[in-house]
C-alpha cells in the first residue's frame, strides 16, 4: 500500500512538473513572439538602417532564449515552492488522522486480544474528527467493560443458584435420615443431651440450607410497572427501627415486585446487622430521571479497603455470615438494569444506594 | 511542440541540457618544439548562431584563451591569445585580416596551436600544470559568454 502510494506521488509530482514547465515555457515563448512581433518588428521598421538600433535589437533577440528559460525557471521554482508547502500541509493533515487511528488500532488490538483488563482510555489528539472517533471508542470500551462486569456478576449468580440447589437437594437428602434417626436416639437414648445437641447442630445446617434455597429458588426477573412506594413501605415494616422518607406518594418503576423486595430486604438486615440498636432509614429519591434507593445506618460501617470486596459472593465481615446477601442484591439489581454504589465512614455510618433507571414509554 | 521538443526543453528548464550549444575540444595535442611546450586542439561552436548575428550586426566580438602555467606554486608564463572578430562591409575580419566568408572564419579559430612554457630548459624533471580559459566579450555585452552552452577550459598536467 505504501510503496503503490508513493509511486503514485512521485509520477504525480512528475506530471505536475513536466506540464507546469511545459505551461509556462510557451507562455513565456508566446510573450516573445508577442514582443518580436507587436514591438521589436514595428521597432525595425521605424529605425531605419540606424546601426546602433539594429546592434541593440540584434543583443536582445540573441538572449531572448536565455531570458525565456531563465523566466520559466523562476515561475517553475516559485510553483514547486508553494507545491511543496502545500504537499507538506497535506501530509500534516493526513498524519494528524493516520498517526492517531494506527495508536488507536494497536490500543484497540492490544485490549481486545492480549489484556482486557487494561484500562482503555486513550489520548484524544489529531483532528477534530479524529479526537471525536476517539471519545466515541473510549465511550464504546467504557460500556464494553461494564457490560463485561454485569455479564460477569449475572453468570456468577446464576452459577450459584445453580449450586445452592444441588446443594439444597444433596445435603437435605442427608439430613432427612440423619434427622429422623436423632429424633429417635432423643425419644430412646439414655444420653439424651449428646442426642439433642445433634439435632440442634442439624437445625443450624438446615438454617445455612434455607438461605441457599432462598437463592435457588429465586425467579429470573419479570420486570412490570410497579409503584415501588408501598413495596418498600410494606418491606421496612418487616423491621424494628426502620425509617422509609419519601417525598413521592407514588414513583413508577420497571421491577421485579419479588426480586425487588429481595434487595431492600437484604440491604435493609444489613444495615440492621452491622451493630446493636443501629437505625436505618431508607429514602427514594429522583435523580438525573433515575430512581434512588438509599438505605443509610449509623452502624459501624466498612473499612475503605473492604469497600471494593463486600459484592464478592463468599465476603462478609460478620462472623458467622455467608457473605450471599449483598452478592445476591448486586446481582437482582442489574437483572434490574440498575446499578449500586456504597459510601461508608468507618466507625459511623454506611449509605448504599441502589439507582434504577426511570421507566420509559 | 514536438515530443522531442518537450523533452528538451525539460531538460533546458531543469538545467541538464544547455540552451545554446556547447563549446567543444578535441584533437588535443601538446608537443615540445624548439625549447618551447606547445599545445594544439580544435575547439568547436565558438561562433554559433547567436553570436554570428551579433558579429554580422556590426559589434566587434573578442575571443580570449587566457594561458597560465603554473609549476607546483608559482606561474611561470601567463598570456593571452586574443582573436579581434569584426564585421564590416559584408565582410569578416579576424586580427584585421580579411576572411571571405563564415565557414572559414570558423574553421580559422577553431584549429589553434599556442605556446604555454618557453624556455623549458630551466623547468626540467618538474611537474606543470597548465590551464587556458577560453571567454568571449564584447562592448557593451558583458555576459556574452552566456551564449555559450558552457564556460570551455583546458587543464594539462605533464612532466618536463
Amino acid at each position: 500500500m505504501k510503496v503503490r502510494f508513493i509511486i503514485v506521488f512521485i509520477v504525480s509530482m512528475v506530471a505536475i512538473l513536466v506540464s507546469t514547465i511545459i505551461f509556462t515555457y510557451s507562455s513565456v515563448l508566446k510573450i516573445n513572439r508577442d514582443m518580436q512581433t507587436e514591438f521589436i518588428e514595428p521597432l525595425k521598421d521605424i529605425s531605419g538602417d540606424d546601426p546602433d538600433i539594429l546592434r541593440h535589437i540584434t543583443v536582445y533577440e540573441a538572449f531572448g532564449e536565455k531570458r525565456a528559460v531563465e523566466s520559466t525557471r523562476n515561475y517553475v521554482s516559485l510553483f514547486l515552492v508553494l507545491l511543496l508547502i502545500m504537499i507538506a500541509l497535506f501530509m500534516l493533515f493526513i498524519l494528524g488522522i493516520t498517526r492517531p487511528i494506527k495508536k488507536l488500532s494497536v490500543k484497540v488490538d492490544k485490549a481486545f486480544l492480549r489484556d482486557t483488563k487494561e484500562n482503555f482510555n486513550f489520548k484524544e489528539q489529531g483532528s477534530a474528527e479524529v479526537r471525536t472517533l476517539i471519545c466515541a471508542f473510549n465511550k464504546a470500551f467504557s460500556r464494553i467493560t461494564q457490560y463485561e462486569e454485569l455479564v460477569g456478576d449475572i453468570s456468577r449468580f446464576r452459577g450459584w443458584k445453580e449450586i445452592s440447589r444441588l446443594i439444597v437437594h444433596e445435603v437435605n437428602n442427608i439430613l432427612s435420615p440423619a434427622r429422623v434417626y436423632c429424633e429417635y436416639l432423643v425419644e430412646k437414648s439414655q444420653n439424651e443431651d449428646k442426642a439433642m445437641m445433634i439435632l440442634k447442630k442439624i437445625d443450624e445446617i438446615s438454617g445455612v440450607l434455607s438461605k441457599f434455597r432462598e437463592i435457588s429458588h429465586l425467579p429470573e426477573a419479570n420486570l412490570k410497572k410497579t409503584d415501588i412506594v408501598p413495596v418498600i413501605c410494606e418491606v421496612c415494616k418487616e423491621f424494628d427501627n426502620v425509617v422509609f422518607m419519601s417525598e413521592y406518594e407514588e414513583m413508577t418503576l420497571p421491577i421485579d415486585t419479588i426480586l425487588f423486595k429481595e434487595i431492600i430486604r437484604n440491604l435493609i438486615k444489613n444495615a440492621v446487622e452491622s451493630g446493636d440498636s443501629v437505625n436505618v432509614t431508607v429514602r427514594l429519591l429522583l435523580e438525573n430521571q433515575n430512581s434512588v434507593v438509599s438505605v443509610e445506618d449509623n452502624g459501624c460501617g466498612i473499612s475503605r479497603n473492604k469497600l471494593d470486596s463486600i459484592f464478592n459472593p463468599g465476603f462478609s465481615t460478620k462472623s458467622g455470615n455467608l457473605g450471599i446477601g449483598l452478592s445476591l442484591v448486586k446481582s437482582l439489581i442489574y437483572e434490574h438494569n440498575g446499578n449500586i454504589e456504597v459510601e461508608s465512614n468507618p466507625g459511623k455510618w454506611t449509605k448504599f444506594r441502589v439507582i434504577i433507571p426511570a421507566y420509559k414509554e | 511542440m514536438r515530443i522531442l521538443e518537450v523533452f528538451e526543453t525539460i531538460l533546458i528548464v531543469l538545467g541538464i541540457s544547455a540552451i545554446y550549444p556547447r563549446v567543444n575540444i578535441d584533437n588535443l595535442y601538446i608537443y615540445k618544439k624548439d625549447n618551447a611546450v606547445y599545445v594544439s586542439f580544435e575547439a568547436h561552436n565558438l561562433i554559433n548562431d547567436s553570436i554570428e548575428k551579433i558579429i554580422r550586426s556590426g559589434i566587434p566580438v573578442n575571443l580570449y584563451f587566457h594561458t597560465s602555467t603554473t609549476d607546483k606554486k608559482n606561474v611561470i608564463f601567463d598570456t593571452n591569445y586574443i582573436y579581434v572578430i569584426r564585421f564590416q562591409d559584408d565582410t569578416f575580419y579576424l586580427n584585421g585580416e580579411l576572411i571571405e566568408n563564415s565557414e572559414r572564419l570558423i574553421t580559422s579559430i577553431s584549429k589553434n596551436t599556442f605556446v604555454i612554457l618557453d624556455n623549458i630548459e630551466s623547468e626540467s624533471g618538474k611537474r606543470i600544470t597548465t590551464q587556458i580559459d577560453i571567454s568571449i566579450s564584447a562592448d557593451k555585452i558583458p555576459n556574452l559568454n552566456d551564449l555559450w552552452g558552457n564556460q570551455p577550459k583546458i587543464t594539462l598536467n605533464y612532466r618536463l
